[in-house]
């Protein structure tokens, strides 16, 4: 655990070494477009947080691991802090760049949708009072909506006509074609740095988990004696 | 340029209030479940550090769905 915080905390400060000193000076936005090497990786820990979410919620409503559900509520809570902060410095950025904090545009809009869905996730599993097999198996549902809302989010730019720009990494047969090396190279760095960050925070969240289910199943155990 | 500040203003505060909340928060309920143990005689309910086997590992656990 203290070696993947060790690296991971490295790595961020590597990365923003790198967006301060190497990536260049936009020419229409300034450096505003910095704010660029974290909205996109927070907005890419997201969605793999969900993935992990999905994956915790399948693994609840097909084979009912209590392992699988604690990913789940794990990856919920994570994903729930990178969307609020995607949704903070995307907002810095459309006031910087498009003049306005919000607009109901489809990306925007869908991201928020998504954020909602996590954040009612994490609400559910805190305030929830019924038999934890249920709350499990309830929430695993709300899991994989949340995931379903992903490939929306991505497509949003392409489906409907939006203020906000179309990929320019994740092109089809292009990838990273629309950026010059420089700042590629610089978002890769970034990129990097946020996986290896969301992934320490995983890893705690999951170990917190099985300290909360332990000492749940101890104060049950003692209760039935 | 401010925006810019503020931007990774709100990603430094943001990340770390929420580690320092995942660390205050996984430190209380270790001493928790120390205590526990501790009034158990250390019977029951393994130690906080321990890895690999969890409450949830086990039958009917509370918290989590239980094997079918």
């Amino acid at each position: 655990m203290v070696p993947l915080v060790v690296c991971a905390a490295a790595a961020f400060l590597g990365a923003l070494a790198t967006i301060a000193f190497y990536a260049p000076v936009e020419a229409v936005q300034g450096v505003a477009q910095k704010i660029f090497y974290v909205h996109v990786p927070l907005a890419w820990c997201t969605f793999l947080a969900v993935a992990a979410l999905l994956a915790g919620s399948i693994g609840t409503l097909w084979r009912r691991r209590p392992g699988a559900d604690r990913l789940a509520r794990s990856a919920a809570e994570v994903g729930s802090v990178l969307a609020t902060l995607v949704l903070l410095t995307g907002s810095l950025w459309g006031k910087a760049v498009w003049g306005t904090w919000w607009t109901w545009d489809g990306r925007l809009t869908s991201t928020l949708v998504l954020w909602f869905i996590l954040v009612g996730y994490v609400l559910y599993r805190s305030l929830a009072e019924g038999p934890p097999e249920t709350t499990a198996r309830t929430a695993a549902v709300l899991g994989v909506i949340a995931a379903a809302d992903v490939p929306i989010i991505h497509l949003s730019v392409t489906w409907w006509r939006t203020l906000h720009p179309e990929p320019v990494v994740m092109r089809s047969g292009d990838f990273g074609g629309g950026l010059p090396g420089s700042m590629l190279a610089t978002l890769l760095v970034s990129l990097g740095a946020f996986t290896l960050l969301a992934a320490a925070l995983l890893v705690l969240r999951v170990r917190l988990a099985e300290v909360e289910d332990r000492l749940e199943a101890a104060a049950v155990e003692r209760a039935l004696r | 340029m401010s925006f810019l500040v503020a931007a990774y203003a709100v990603l430094w505060i943001g990340l770390f209030a929420y580690l320092v909340s995942l660390a205050r928060r996984l430190r209380a309920l270790s001493e928790e479940a120390r205590a526990f143990a501790e009034e158990e005689g250390c019977a029951g309910t393994p130690p906080a550090g321990e890895r690999g086997r969890t409450a949830g590992d086990r039958s009917g656990a509370a918290g989590a769905p239980a094997r079918p």
